[in-house]
């Protein structure tokens, strides 16, 4: 790939990144009351987005690779145990991360 | 320099989790043939933990420029409802209201909600070193991670599960301090379902704008339980 494609595809990341963030700033500058129903999409939607997003990651589980899926929800269920347990992101996100690696290496 | 204090204080946890974070997409990254510059680059300027990992594959497939913008729109769009709660408070900021905005994570954003700031102290100063020192954090762990997976031969398959990970963990912490599960539950149901009717290339958009549907029915039921705040 060069390097024009490469920063191309940044940008156009970077760019769109952005567009999220500051889309509220523009449409609700103060001027204007904020919806309500924006204001309850707000305050709802994180909590069921992040549940899409968990399943999302784990989407690829299949039959057809029942092994890596097995580690897979197995590693999930660890760093979700060990999060409701000892509340600290980085023991959960390591701890279940690196039993992943070695599991696909038995 | 009390507000900057005050900010490396508040942000100890997010740089616990960036150092780790940045690293495994720097890892990532030249893992996956990119040069090390690059990933900097966009530790710089994309600055989005879950889009920057969903971006490592699309890159090393030469994805359509018009994929990419699809993806990280989506998987952004969160952030819409980040930025409502700081229309108001982002506009004392002045000349740094513009970089606030742009670093908006999902664990800045968390920070600043949970930041009472007193005076002396302005809370434009105190927002804008938090939100700089935490993308800094973010930096620091792309450049290890990346010189790691330079300069070290290991075989790194399977780090990118760091990012279901992170997902598992918001998800958990959600659940914990939400007032109501419904929300959590029906994103899942509507997820799963839709990841078997149409399976795991095709149902992300469908399964975001189902959801949004459902939650917006539920409207009535749920601002009893959550109130209007």
């Amino acid at each position: 790939m060069s390097e024009t494609t490469m920063f191309l595809s940044i940008l156009v990341c970077a760019i769109c990144s952005f567009i999220p963030r500051v889309l509220p700033f523009l449409c609700f500058n103060g001027k204007k009351e904020v919806p309500r129903t924006v204001t309850y999409l707000g305050n709802t939607l994180p909590m069921a987005v992040m549940a899409v997003l968990v399943i999302y990651c784990i989407k690829s589980v299949s039959l057809s690779a029942p092994r890596e899926s097995a580690f897979q929800l197995l590693a999930v269920a660890v760093a979700m145990a060990l999060h409701w347990w000892k509340n600290s992101p980085l023991l959960s996100i390591g701890v279940s991360t690196i039993l992943y690696m070695v599991l696909l290496r038995l | 320099m009390q507000e900057f204090r005050f900010a490396a204080k508040k942000t100890v946890p997010v740089l616990c989790g960036y150092l780790f974070m940045g690293a495994a997409f720097g890892l990532l990254f030249v893992s996956a043939g990119f040069p090390w510059y690059a990933a900097l680059v966009c530790s710089l300027t994309i600055y989005a933990g879950s889009v920057q990992y969903a971006f490592v594959p699309l890159l090393a497939q030469q994805a359509s420029l018009g994929m990419i913008g699809a993806m990280t729109l989506l998987l952004n769009a969160r952030h819409i409802f980040y930025g409502l709660s700081f229309v108001e408070s982002f506009k004392k900021a002045g000349k740094v209201r513009p970089y606030l905005i742009f670093a908006l994570t999902d664990e800045t954003y968390s920070l600043l909600c949970g930041t009472a700031v007193q005076p002396p102290m302005r809370q434009g100063r105190v927002f804008f070193w938090i939100s700089l020192l935490d993308q800094c954090y973010w930096i620091i762990g792309t450049a290890i991670g990346a010189f790691a997976g330079t300069a070290l031969p290991f075989d790194m398959t399977g780090v990118d599960f760091a990012m279901t990970a992170l997902f598992a963990v918001i998800f958990v912490e959600q659940w914990k301090s939400a007032k109501s599960h419904r929300p959590a539950i029906t994103g899942l149901v509507i997820a799963v379902v839709f990841l078997i009717v149409l399976g795991p290339e095709q149902f992300l958009l469908p399964t975001l704008l189902v959801t949004v549907f459902f939650l917006l029915l539920q409207r009535k039921k749920l601002e009893g339980v959550i109130g209007h705040e």
